[in-house]
C-alpha cells in the first residue's frame, strides 16, 4: 500500500478547495470575537440600550421641527423648556427657528455624542478588556500564530471586533436616529441641508473606534486578567475627568487653556467632537447673543492639544499592543 | 469503618449526569478508579474531598460528611488534575504552605516538607519556581503536598498524566510503600494498565455508574466471556486464513482487504503462541498485529453491553 | 490559628508579587501627582484654595475613585481568582472552614490595600504641606494634621466597606465584573455625588459623612450652624454605623454563600 493510500484510508484528506490568502484571517478572528460577545445576553442588552440615543433624537428633532411653527406661541413653551434642559440652548423669544435648523441639528448630534461618550465608557469596559487578555490568559496567543495568522492580522481582527461594538453603540443609534428624525420632519430639503451630519457623525464615530479600540486593546495586552484590563480602563477615563477638574479648580485659566486643560479625555473627545460638527462655527454665524449657547459648547482651546493627546494615546496604545502580541508570536515561532 | 460509603449518591451538572445513583461502599488500602474520560471519575473524587455536593442521596468518608468538615478534611490529601498552581511560589514554599494550612507547625513542618519532597524526588528542583517545572515535576510537587501532613486517606486524580515511564515506575512505588505504611489510596486513570500495576481493587465507572467492581483478575475474566479480535496484516491474508481456519481456537474469521484479516477468539494468548509458526511457514511479510477490542474503550464497551 | 496564619501570609504575598499591583499602586499615586502639578503650576492659595487643594485629591481622586476600583478588582477576585486557576481546591481542602478561608482571605487583601492607601494619603500630605506655611489662624483656620488623621482614619473605613461589598458581589454573580463597573459608575460616582436625597443609600456619600464626623476642622471651615449641617448632611451621625451595617451584611453574605456553594469549576461529563 503506497503511503498516500493508507493516509487515506486513515481518512486523511487534503484539504481540495483553495486556500484563503493570509491577509484575510482576520476575518475568522472578527467572526469568532463578535460571536463570543454576543452569546452574552448582558451584552446583546447593552446594544440595545443604545438605541435609547435614537430615541432621543428622534424625539428631539420632531420637538425642533415642530417649534418651527409653533415658536412664538403658548404651546412653544413646555418645548423651549425642553430644548433648554436637553439641549442647553435657549430658545425663549426667538420665533426663527427654521433658520436655526442647521445649527440646532448640529447641536442635537454633539450633545448626542457626549452622552455616547460616557456609554462608550461603558461598552468598551464590558467588551473590550478580554480580547488579547482571554487569549493570554488561556494560552490560545500561540495557537493562533501557529496558523498564518500575523500579529498585525490578529490586531486587526481584534481592533474590529471592538470597533464593531463602539460603532453599534454610537454610529449606528445616531444614523438610524438621523434617518427617522429625516423621516418625521420633512423629507427630501431637510435631508439635503442636514447630509453632511451623516459624514460628521460617521468621522465622530471612526475618532472613538480608533481610541478606545487602541486603547482598550493596549491595555487588554497588558494583563491576563481581564478584570485588571477593565479596571485600567475605567481608571484612565474617570481619574483624567476628576483630575482635570481639581487642576481646573486650582490653576488659573490660561494654565488650564493649554496641555494641562487636556488631561481629562472626555474633554479631549468633546472638543474634537465639537469641531468635526462644527457647532461653534455655526453659531457664531448667526446673529444671535453668545448667552443663547454658550452652555453647550465646551470651553475654547487650541484643538490641536486634544487632538495630540488623542492621537498619542492611540498611537501609543497601538505600539504597546503590537510589542505584546509579537512577542507571544516570536515565541510560537522559536517552538514550531 | 468503610473508608468511603456511598448511599444512592447522584451529582448533576444541569442536565449533565455525573454520578447516577451510586451505592457502594470503598474498604481501606489501595482503590483504583478506571473509566474513560467523562466517566464520573473526579465527580466521585470532587465529592470524597468536600468539594462538591451530592444532588442526591449522601457520601461519608471516615463516617462523616466531608463537606466543609475539617475534621474529616484534615485526614484527606488530595492531588487535583490538572495545573492548579500560584506559579510564583517555589516548589518547598508551596508544599511548606500548604503543609502550615493543614496545621503543621514548628520544626516538625519543615521536616515534614523535606520528608514529602524527597518522597516524590524533588529536592534539587524545590528552590525554584514552580512555573519553571516540567510537566511530570509539578505532577509530582502536588503530589507532595497531598502527603506533606501524612493523611489516613490520598485522594489522587489522574496521577500519572504528565508523567514519563521512569516517572510513571517511581510513583506506582511511591503509592505502593505508602499503602505499606497503612495509608488508604484512592487513585484515578482512565489507562488500565497503570491502576494494573498499582493494585488489584479497582472500580470501573462510565457514565456515572460503577459498572464493575473487585479485583483486576474478576474483571478480565467478564472480558474473556466474549470474543477478542486481532487484527493482522500480511501480503497473502487468503493463504494464511485457510491455515488459521484449521486452528481449534480460532472462533471466525475475516478477510477485510487484500491485505488485512481479522481473527476471532476467546483465547487471544493461543493464537499469538501459534501466529509466529503459521507465518514464517507461508514466507509472509508481516505489516501488523494488533489486538483490536483490548482497549478500554472496548471493555467498557462490553461491560455496558454496547458495541465496542 | 496556624492553618489561618499560613493562609493570610499566602494571600498577602499573591496580593503584593502579582504584577497588577502597579496599577493599584499608579492609582494611589494621582493624588500626590496632582498635588504636585497643582503646587507647581498654580499660585499661592488663599486659605480656602488652600483646603480645597488638600481636601480635593484626597477625597476625589483616593476615597471616590482610587479605593472604590481597587476594592472592585480583589473583592470580586478574592475567591474568583483562586477558582479560576482551580488552586481553590487547596484552600478548601485543609483544615478551615469555608467561611474562615474567605474571612482570612478578606483580612489579609483589606490589609494590603489599606496600607497602600494609607501610604498614598501621606505621600499627597506631604506634597501637600512641605514648605507652605500653615494656614492662618481665624475662623476658616483648619489644621493639615488633624486633616490628615481624620483621612487616615476614613481610608481603612472605605477600604474594608468597597472590599466587603465587592466580595459579596464577587460570591452573588458569576460574572460580577459588568455589573460592579455599572454599580460603582452610576451608583456610587453618580448618585453618590448627585445633590438628591438618594444618595444617603451610597457607600461614597456616608464616607464622606464619615469625613465630616472625623474632621472637626472641616465643620469649623464650612461655618455651617448645627441646623444647616443637619440639613446637608441629614444622617451626619450614623455614617460609621451605616458602613459599619453594610460590611457586616455584606460578609455574612459572603460567608454564607462559601459555605454552600460549589466552586469547583466542573468539568463536563459525557451527557447520557
Amino acid at each position: 500500500m503506497s503511503e498516500a493510500a493508507a493516509i487515506d484510508a486513515r481518512h486523511y484528506r487534503r484539504w481540495p478547495g483553495q486556500l484563503r490568502a493570509s491577509r484575510w484571517t482576520w476575518l475568522a478572528i472578527v467572526r469568532q470575537g463578535v460571536r463570543l460577545q454576543l452569546r452574552e445576553h448582558r451584552k446583546r442588552n447593552l446594544l440595545l440600550l443604545s438605541l435609547g440615543f435614537t430615541v432621543m433624537i428622534a424625539i428631539t428633532l420632531y420637538i425642533l421641527t415642530a417649534l418651527e411653527t409653533l415658536a412664538g406661541t403658548k404651546e412653544a413653551e413646555s418645548m423651549i423648556g425642553f430644548i433648554q434642559a436637553f439641549l442647553r440652548v435657549d430658545l425663549s423669544g426667538i420665533t426663527r427657528i427654521t433658520e436655526l435648523r442647521e445649527v440646532l441639528w448640529r447641536t442635537l448630534f454633539l450633545v448626542i455624542s457626549k452622552g455616547q461618550l460616557a456609554w462608550v465608557l461603558v461598552v468598551v469596559s464590558m467588551i473590550g478588556p478580554g480580547l488579547i487578555a482571554n487569549d493570554i490568559r488561556s494560552r490560545a496567543l500561540p495557537i493562533y500564530f501557529s496558523k498564518p495568522v500575523t500579529p498585525s492580522t490578529y490586531l486587526l481582527g481584534k481592533w474590529i471586533v471592538i470597533a464593531i461594538f463602539v460603532g453599534a453603540a454610537t454610529f449606528i443609534p445616531s444614523v438610524v436616529g438621523l434617518i427617522i428624525g429625516v423621516a418625521i420632519t420633512g423629507g427630501l430639503p431637510t435631508y439635503t441641508q442636514n447630509l453632511h451630519l451623516l459624514g460628521d457623525v460617521a468621522l465622530a464615530g471612526l475618532v472613538n473606534m480608533l481610541f478606545a479600540g487602541l486603547v482598550i486593546l493596549a491595555i487588554s495586552s497588558l494583563t491576563r486578567d481581564q478584570r485588571y484590563a477593565a479596571g485600567g480602563w475605567i481608571a484612565l477615563c474617570l481619574l483624567s475627568i476628576f483630575a482635570q477638574a481639581l487642576l481646573t479648580e486650582s490653576l488659573p485659566k490660561e494654565q488650564t487653556a493649554g496641555w494641562l486643560g487636556s488631561i481629562s479625555l472626555y474633554r479631549d473627545m468633546s472638543v474634537v467632537d465639537e469641531r468635526i460638527f462644527s457647532v461653534r462655527e455655526a453659531w457664531s454665524k448667526t446673529d444671535l447673543p453668545e448667552g443663547v449657547f454658550n452652555n453647550v459648547l465646551p470651553e475654547p482651546m487650541n484643538v490641536m492639544y486634544p487632538v495630540s493627546v488623542i492621537a498619542g494615546l492611540a498611537i501609543l496604545g497601538a505600539i504597546i499592543c503590537y510589542r505584546r502580541v509579537a512577542r507571544f508570536s516570536k515565541a510560537a515561532a522559536s517552538v514550531q | 469503618m468503610k473508608l468511603l460509603q456511598l448511599n444512592n449518591l447522584s451529582k448533576w451538572y444541569g442536565e449533565v449526569i455525573g454520578l447516577n445513583d451510586v451505592t457502594a461502599s470503598v474498604s481501606a488500602g489501595v482503590t483504583g478508579l478506571v473509566g474513560p474520560n467523562g466517566a464520573g471519575k473526579s465527580t466521585l473524587m470532587g465529592l470524597a474531598v468536600g468539594q462538591l455536593r451530592p444532588s442526591k442521596g449522601s457520601i461519608r468518608v471516615f463516617g462523616e460528611n466531608p463537606w466543609n468538615n475539617p475534621r474529616v478534611l484534615g485526614r484527606v490529601g488530595f492531588c487535583p488534575e490538572g495545573d492548579p498552581f500560584w506559579p510564583n511560589l517555589t516548589g518547598h514554599r508551596f508544599v511548606s504552605t500548604l503543609a502550615a494550612m493543614s496545621g503543621l507547625g514548628g520544626s516538625n513542618r519543615g521536616e515534614a516538607v523535606l520528608r514529602a519532597i524527597d518522597r516524590v524526588d524533588m529536592r534539587e528542583h524545590m528552590n525554584r519556581p514552580i512555573r519553571t517545572y516540567s510537566k511530570g515535576m509539578r505532577q509530582r510537587i502536588k503530589i507532595a503536598q497531598a502527603l506533606v501532613h501524612e493523611p489516613d486517606l490520598l485522594v489522587l486524580d489522574e496521577p500519572f498524566t504528565g508523567t514519563d515511564p521512569v516517572g510513571r515506575h517511581e510513583l506506582s512505588q511511591l503509592l505502593r510503600s505508602l499503602a505499606g505504611y497503612g495509608v488508604s489510596i484512592l487513585v484515578s486513570s482512565h489507562v488500565l494498565h497503570e491502576v494494573e500495576a498499582l493494585t488489584k481493587q479497582i472500580i470501573l465507572i462510565d457514565h456515572g455508574r460503577f459498572i464493575a467492581e473487585g479485583s483486576v483478575q474478576d474483571v478480565r475474566r467478564r472480558m474473556h466471556n466474549r470474543p477478542h479480535t486481532i487484527r493482522v496484516r500480511v501480503d497473502h491474508p487468503r493463504a494464511l486464513a485457510i491455515r488459521l481456519a484449521g486452528v481449534n481456537e480460532v472462533g471466525g474469521l475475516r478477510i477485510l482487504d487484500d491485505q488485512t484479516i481479522v481473527v476471532e477468539t476467546r483465547t487471544p494468548e493461543a493464537i499469538y503462541d501459534r501466529l509466529p509458526d503459521l507465518i514464517l511457514n507461508n514466507h509472509d511479510i508481516v505489516y501488523e498485529v494488533a489486538a483490536t477490542d483490548e482497549t478500554l474503550e472496548a471493555l467498557f464497551g462490553y461491560l455496558v453491553d454496547r458495541s465496542a | 490559628m496556624r492553618p489561618m496564619l499560613a493562609l493570610f501570609r499566602l494571600t498577602v504575598r499573591q496580593t503584593l508579587v502579582q504584577r497588577q499591583i502597579w496599577f493599584g499602586v499608579l492609582l494611589l499615586v494621582s493624588p500626590a501627582a496632582i498635588t504636585i502639578l497643582i503646587r507647581y503650576f498654580g499660585s499661592p492659595p488663599s486659605a480656602e484654595a488652600q483646603w480645597e487643594r488638600y481636601h480635593g485629591p484626597a477625597q476625589v481622586l483616593l476615597i471616590d475613585i482610587g479605593i472604590p476600583l481597587l476594592c472592585m478588582l480583589n473583592g470580586i477576585a478574592l475567591i474568583a481568582s483562586e477558582t479560576e486557576s482551580r488552586t481553590i481546591i487547596y484552600l478548601l481542602t485543609r483544615r478551615m472552614r469555608r467561611a474562615t478561608v474567605l474571612l482570612v482571605r478578606f483580612v489579609a487583601v483589606a490589609l494590603v490595600l489599606a496600607v497602600l492607601s494609607e501610604l498614598s494619603m501621606i505621600a499627597h500630605h506631604l506634597c501637600a504641606t512641605v514648605g507652605v506655611p500653615p494656614p492662618a489662624t481665624g475662623s476658616l483656620a483648619w489644621r493639615p494634621n488633624d486633616a490628615l488623621v481624620g483621612y487616615l482614619v476614613v481610608i481603612p473605613v472605605a477600604v474594608v466597606t468597597f472590599l466587603a461589598v465587592f466580595t459579596a458581589v464577587g460570591l452573588i454573580l458569576t460574572r460580577a465584573l459588568s455589573i460592579s463597573i455599572i454599580y460603582l459608575i452610576f451608583f456610587e460616582m453618580g448618585l453618590g455625588n448627585a445633590p438628591i436625597t438618594g444618595r444617603v443609600y451610597t457607600i461614597t456619600h456616608q464616607l464622606r459623612l464619615l469625613s465630616v464626623d472625623l474632621m472637626p476642622n472641616v465643620k469649623r471651615f464650612f461655618q455651617l450652624p448645627p441646623a444647616v449641617r443637619e440639613a446637608v448632611f441629614p444622617a451626619g451621625a450614623t455614617g460609621l454605623f451605616a458602613l459599619t451595617a453594610v460590611v457586616v451584611i455584606s460578609l455574612l453574605i459572603a460567608g454564607i454563600l462559601i459555605s454552600v456553594r460549589e466552586l469547583l469549576p466542573a468539568k463536563t461529563p459525557a451527557p447520557v
